[in-house]
């Protein structure tokens, strides 16, 4: 049996980005046992193993801890449901089922005649001012044993944050496989409704916001009145790389959002935009016309290191690394429209990858897929295709409900975030990398260009 | 500094409003005969212009200047442009003989006032891509700055700057609208 | 081209466009059809093997029949479901109270919404309709219902 501690700091709690501590991802505690045997759950032959989320159990009787075990045990059902890993059994079929009050009184009969393979079960209690320590625990319903038993304690600031953990852990050891739900988005948006400022007509801001892979916690990340759109998440989905037209024209600033601080690795010279950051995260390749047209070039994050990618007089940008860090792909329009191009690092072996209308935000896969999402112009709008490097077959993951544009992929490569018009303004939402299960992050105004964190 | 301008102006303008209010109130003849219309009432009068204020001792200096571009702030300028907007076609960079036109107005404008520095804004219709649509956008603000300075315009006098389509100046979503977004926008920066 | 039926009219009018449509076939769509509908398929058997799956039921006869030959999912309505409320899932016994739930878990990742039931011949209409209930709430689109040939035992 695996039982492991691991220490949350839910940080980022209210309003205090700047100075707010965030230790990142929990670090995965080394397993006691050097031999340790992993047992996973199997579903009947040809099915997916079917798993029940109850509400967590609330071991202190306080409307805070109970709120917060009902909360978490609905967050971690989504979770699990997200990967598709799993037949989650829904929640409202749990009610005949009497909850239990702790380990020891489930339950299994009944859970194993709701179709029960897995049963995860959490107690919640109060540890210290402010503070929760929650177990969860894995059960094999036929077996009627703990295959799973994890326990973390930290603030009771963010009690998603713990259902985000223990799906993250039960995916990584039932399935070998790296959740998201500990990831987040981020994306501009325009719904505070501000002007900017000294505009000679009505000009609405766009600011930067952070959200939850599943949308809950959006934050405004920057406070400057003017335009900000575009960001990137650092790979240590710690900074935001973003186009900010701050002193009135685009440049690239890259934000530490957990200290609050500023950089402006382009300086200034030229007009910068569009940011990505290498895999690696010490550069960042992006389009600027300081030589008088729109060119790529890569820099260190630091501003040194200058690096001249293309040399064409057509339009060059909107760059993408590959997960490997040796190739880059972009836009130009070279042949006439805006077309997908790939290029090394370096700059050479230019080829071209599309030929269609119109094309635009590539966005390579992380492995194991090798594969580049882009938007493609399918009529008045556009669709959101991905283009399979190593069979160079396209496939288009919308069909013409809105415009969909600007893909984004999830650390595991298996679902995408885009900005779709289908529900009239311009949200964010996310979708399987199959098209299917399609989510809308955002409501309030308009919202645009996420990207995923790694 | 400039809020404060502006604040100066509004009420000033006020004042002149409601004084030319009162005057025309105070000899409007029994008659009803049309009277031509005096010069100040064709002004465009402030929404309610605030009684207690024009008590103000500051003194309207009219001080009729001989050209009235001179003597407004850029934010005014601004407002009621003297510069024309070159428009351009889809995915298009090319200056049409109307946008050479717009532009050879906008140099003599310039070269009228060869104190004034200008930003040229380029803009997008929404039909292309948000990331695209910048470098665009910065194509056009730069073809209407060469064919600017191609007439004499010192080029530093000519900032370019690319919006892309993230301002539409119309937010309808047909041709008309779109045609009205894609433009090289001109805004005069300092005088 | 054949003129259009009954049900394909029914199936515009939800859309809430009635018209009939007189030419074209390609503007009919069957996927609505088959959604919202639970339609009956009255089957009937041949052979015997069916009597192996779960509970033995006294099947109801029919005299014309025909055989099932592929993998399909039985649901089983013996006598005793007067008393307990408890059908059988292939060989499993489930209480009607979660009948839904594993209908749609048996449902995950197969195409045909198709489940044939064998009532016992003495169960009730009012019973079967019951268990056919919680059928549709599983999102099962045919139920097929099993019965014998009078010679068979």
């Amino acid at each position: 049996m695996r039982h492991s501690r691991v220490t949350l700091a839910a940080g980022l709690a209210a309003a205090g980005l700047a100075a707010a501590a965030w230790p990142g991802r929990a670090p995965e505690a080394a397993p006691q046992q050097p031999t340790e045997v992993i047992l996973s759950i199997s579903g009947e032959a040809g099915a997916r193993p079917r798993y029940a989320v109850p509400d967590f159990i609330a071991r202190t009787a306080d409307a805070e801890t109970q709120a917060a075990a009902a909360l978490m045990g609905t967050v971690l059902w989504d979770d699990l449901a997200f990967e598709r890993e799993f037949y989650m059994i829904p929640r409202d079929t749990y009610r005949t089922i009497p909850a239990a009050r702790s380990f020891a009184d489930i339950p299994f009969d009944r859970w194993r005649e709701l179709g029960a393979d897995g049963l995860v079960v959490g107690t919640v209690e109060r540890a210290g001012a402010g503070g929760f320590r929650v177990e969860v625990r894995l059960f094999d319903v036929r077996a009627r044993r703990s295959v799973v038993a994890k326990e973390y304690s930290g603030s009771a600031a963010n009690p998603r944050l713990y259902a985000h953990t223990a799906a993250d852990d039960i995916h990584q050891q039932q399935r070998a496989l790296r959740g998201v739900a500990r990831t987040k988005l981020t994306f501009s948006s325009d719904r505070d409704g501000e002007r900017v400022a000294n505009a000679v007509s009505a000009r609405d801001v766009k600011e930067i916001y952070i959200a939850d892979y599943d949308g809950a916690n959006q934050r405004r990340v920057t406070v400057t009145r003017k335009l900000n759109i575009m960001p990137r998440w650092s790979p240590d989905a710690r900074s935001i790389a973003y186009t900010s037209y701050r002193r009135d024209f685009p440049d690239v600033y890259v934000s530490q959002i957990y200290q609050g601080a500023l950089e402006n690795p382009t300086g200034g010279r030229g007009q910068n935009w569009l940011p990505a950051w290498s895999p690696d995260g010490t550069r960042l390749c992006f389009t600027s016309t300081r030589d008088g047209n729109s060119e790529l070039y890569v820099m260190n994050r630091d501003g040194t290191g200058l690096l001249r990618l293309t040399t064409h007089p057509a339009i060059d940008t909107t760059p993408t690394w590959s997960p490997g860090g040796t190739q880059i792909a972009f836009v130009s329009d070279r042949s006439g429209s805006p077309q997908i191009y790939i290029v090394d690092a370096d700059g050479l072996n230019l080829r071209r990858l599309t030929s269609e209308s119109w094309c635009d935000r590539p966005t390579w896969s992380p492995a194991p897929f090798n594969e580049i999402a882009y938007a493609s112009k399918t009529g008045p709008g556009y669709d959101i295709v991905i283009y399979d490097l190593a069979t160079q077959e396209r496939r288009q993951l919308t069909s013409g409900r809105g415009s969909n544009e600007s893909p984004a992929y999830a650390p595991n490569g298996r679902h995408l975030a885009f900005m779709s018009t289908r529900t009239g303004r311009t949200q964010i939402f996310v979708m399987g990398r199959d098209g299917q299960d399609v989510r809308q992050i955002t409501t309030a105004g308009n919202n645009y260009t996420p990207d995923w964190s790694r | 500094m400039r809020i404060r301008r502006l604040d100066s102006i509004v009420i000033s303008g006020a004042i002149a409003a409601s004084l030319a209010l009162g005057a025309c109130s105070a000899k409007k003849p029994p008659a009803a005969r049309p009277l031509p219309p005096p010069a100040a009432a064709t002004t465009p009068t402030p929404p309610p212009a605030p009684a207690p204020v024009q008590e103000s001792p500051i003194v309207t200096a009219p001080a009729v200047p001989e050209d009235p571009m001179a003597s407004r702030t850029v934010d005014d300028l601004n407002r009621d442009s003297p510069m024309r907007p070159a428009f351009f076609e889809y995915d298009s960079a090319e200056l049409s003989a109307d946008a050479r036109a717009a532009l050879d107005a906008n140099a003599a404008v310039l070269k009228k006032y060869p104190t004034w520095a200008v930003t040229i804004e380029g803009h997008c219709d929404e039909r292309g891509t948000a990331e695209y649509n910048l470098a665009l956008g910065e194509r056009r603000a730069v073809a209407a700055q060469a064919y600017l300075a191609s007439l004499g315009i010192a080029a530093d006098r000519l900032k370019t700057v690319s919006y892309g389509k993230e301002f539409p100046f119309d937010p309808g979503h047909d041709e008309a609208a779109y045609a009205k977004n894609r433009r090289a926008h001109f805004v005069i920066t300092g005088k | 081209m054949p003129k259009v039926s009954p049900t394909e009219e029914i199936s515009t009018g939800r859309s809430g466009r009635v018209r009939r449509v007189t030419s074209s076939m390609s503007e009919i769509n069957v996927v609505p059809l088959v959604d919202v509908m639970l339609v009956l398929l009255i089957i009937f058997m041949v052979t015997a093997p069916m009597l192996q799956r779960g509970v033995d039921v006294n099947l109801p006869v029919a005299r014309r029949a025909e055989a099932i030959a592929e993998e399909r999912v039985f649901l089983t309505v013996p006598l005793t479901y007067r008393k307990d409320r408890a059908v059988r899932l292939g060989t499993e016994r489930i209480v009607i109270d979660v009948l839904a739930e594993r209908v749609r878990q048996m449902m995950d990742g197969r195409d045909d919404r198709k489940v044939f039931l064998r009532g016992d011949g003495g169960i009730l209409l009012q019973e079967l309709l019951e268990v056919m209930d919680r059928l549709k709430e599983a999102g099962i689109e045919q139920v097929g219902i099993v019965a014998k040939l009078p010679e068979e035992r």
